[in-house]
């Protein structure tokens, strides 16, 4: 155990508590991610096709000396292996043709599949990414409604969904947890990508890793339940839920699906499956707790098998 | 905010000075939303029907055109919307220095202009409008989206306040 410890005290460290926990989640495999998380994300891009399509944009870049290739779990994805200058100063990018975006952090909207025409809530959407990856799925048709309940992270919001030229978005400032008084069974879909702790993305911030405590993953916990609570109230019958996080901690995926489960009787999780990705089946137990035998169909993306971010997926459909 | 509907008599006071300006004759789309100083969005008819039902609406639709003093004055995403049909006022920019009017520094332009207010266009990227001043254009993009060039970045000199997508995820 003191070993375990030195290693995770290496630099960039760890906190003790998360060291314990990711041992306990991943018991062979713990030191793998750690090397993964000491080494720098690799940048990837979206293709924002509402302004441009994907072979000009390819084409254009790859006349600056830029090398890409394909993102294969998301066909408007690239990676970057290569630029000739900073990625986010390119005219390209002020115009909104292209959006920085990680590689895994696609996915949620991925499995989500927002058609055209229909409404859709982004209950915590600031900074934007998905909510734009959305109007594009969207076609920039029907109804997307971002919300967030902080205000300068409205104003990113309001910056990125100008910046990819979404008409069909109504960005609203309220707590997400009140959502349900006045938008009740209204939205065909729903997104919650939760705050979190974000131990899946310590590779960008370490920050989040040192100071990471289970208290703080608890109280983070109680805040996403209550989103997800709200956001399935939101949605019509027969409608569908994406549920994401960037954490690897089970009380933050797992645990509030399950209670989701327990709490509204007209949930269902539905089978997650992503091509061109690696995943792996939710967790059925969390230190001593078992959860709902279904959670095997939610899928748990660590950083190290991809080469990427770490996230959480659980798709729940409202059945009658 | 209310989102209030731009009514008929504004609607075709706007296409006409769109047209005058900028010689735009495409017809707007049906569903136009005031949104305060003059500022006008374009918007879904059902992102407008959902703000009507809605509370704390930030905003709706995606902000296209500013009426200053009678004379419309187009945001980047406007003038992209309508890229084809603008027939005129136009000042075509070379690559070098579409990169200076994103980074809003002021560009020379080869003759003396009499209009106030140009759109700036290299190739087939629109890139917002500027306001001229003699034989210069003026770019109008907001801070936020000003490109900072490389050499002033890694010189240490000002940076801009980080983009709102270095909080990506």
């Amino acid at each position: 155990m003191k070993r375990a410890f030195v290693d995770c005290m290496a630099k960039p460290r760890l906190s003790e508590e998360l060291c314990e926990d990711l041992r306990l989640l991943l018991p062979n495999e713990s030191e793998q991610l750690l090397e993964c998380c000491s080494r720098p994300l690799r940048e990837t891009i979206r293709v924002n096709t509402l302004k441009i399509d994907k072979d000009t944009l390819v084409s254009r870049l790859t006349k600056y000396g830029w090398v890409l290739s394909p993102v294969s779990w998301c066909d408007y994805g690239y990676w970057v292996e290569r630029s000739s200058r900073d990625i986010g100063k390119t005219l390209e990018h002020a115009l909104g043709y292209y959006y920085m975006q990680g590689a895994v952090s696609l996915v949620p909207v991925v499995v989500l599949g927002p058609q055209p025409g229909e409404k859709v809530l982004d209950i915590c959407a600031a900074p934007g990414s998905k909510t734009t990856q959305m109007g594009q799925e969207m076609r920039n048709t029907g109804v997307i409604v971002a919300n967030d309940s902080d205000l300068k992270r409205i104003r990113a919001l309001s910056s990125n969904t100008q910046k990819c030229g979404l008409i069909n978005c109504v960005i609203t400032l309220v707590d997400g947890r009140r959502f349900p008084n006045w938008a009740a069974n209204m939205f065909d879909r729903v997104l919650v990508d939760a705050p979190c702790t974000a131990t899946g993305i310590i590779r960008k911030s370490w920050a989040a890793a040192s100071n990471w405590t289970r208290r703080l993953a608890r109280k983070i916990s109680r805040l996403q339940r209550s989103l997800l609570l709200a956001g399935f109230d939101c949605l019509k019958t027969g409608g569908e839920l994406v549920y994401a996080t960037c954490s690897l901690s089970p009380e933050e995926n797992e645990e509030n699906v399950s209670e989701l489960l327990q709490a509204r009787p007209k949930a269902e999780l539905l089978t997650l499956e992503v091509p061109g990705i690696h995943t792996r089946p939710g967790v059925a137990e969390w230190r001593g707790r078992r959860f709902d035998s279904s959670m095997a169909k939610t899928i748990r993306i660590y950083p190290h098998d991809n080469d990427a971010e770490g996230f959480f997926i659980a798709k729940v459909a409202k059945v009658k | 905010m209310k989102a209030v509907l731009l009514d008929a008599a504004k609607r075709k006071r706007l296409q006409r000075m769109l047209k005058l300006q900028y010689g735009i004759d495409s017809r707007l789309p049906s569903t136009l939303v005031q949104s305060g100083e003059g500022k006008i969005r374009i918007a879904t008819p059902e992102a407008y029907e959902a703000a009507e039902l809605l509370r704390g609406v930030h905003s709706v639709g995606l902000y296209v055109v500013k009426v200053v003093d009678g004379t419309p004055v187009l945001s980047i995403e406007g003038t992209h919307l309508f890229c084809r049909d603008i027939r005129q006022n136009v000042v075509e920019l070379s690559h070098e220095q579409s990169d200076a009017w994103m980074s809003a520094s002021p560009v020379q332009l080869k003759t003396h202009t009499a209009t106030k207010y140009v759109v700036a266009r290299s190739g087939p990227d629109c890139l917002g409008c500027g306001r001229t001043s003699g034989s210069k254009a003026f770019p109008y993009v907001p801070r936020w989206r000003r490109i900072v060039s490389q050499s002033r970045f890694e010189a240490g000199g000002p940076q801009r306040k980080a983009d709102s997508e270095d909080n990506y995820i």
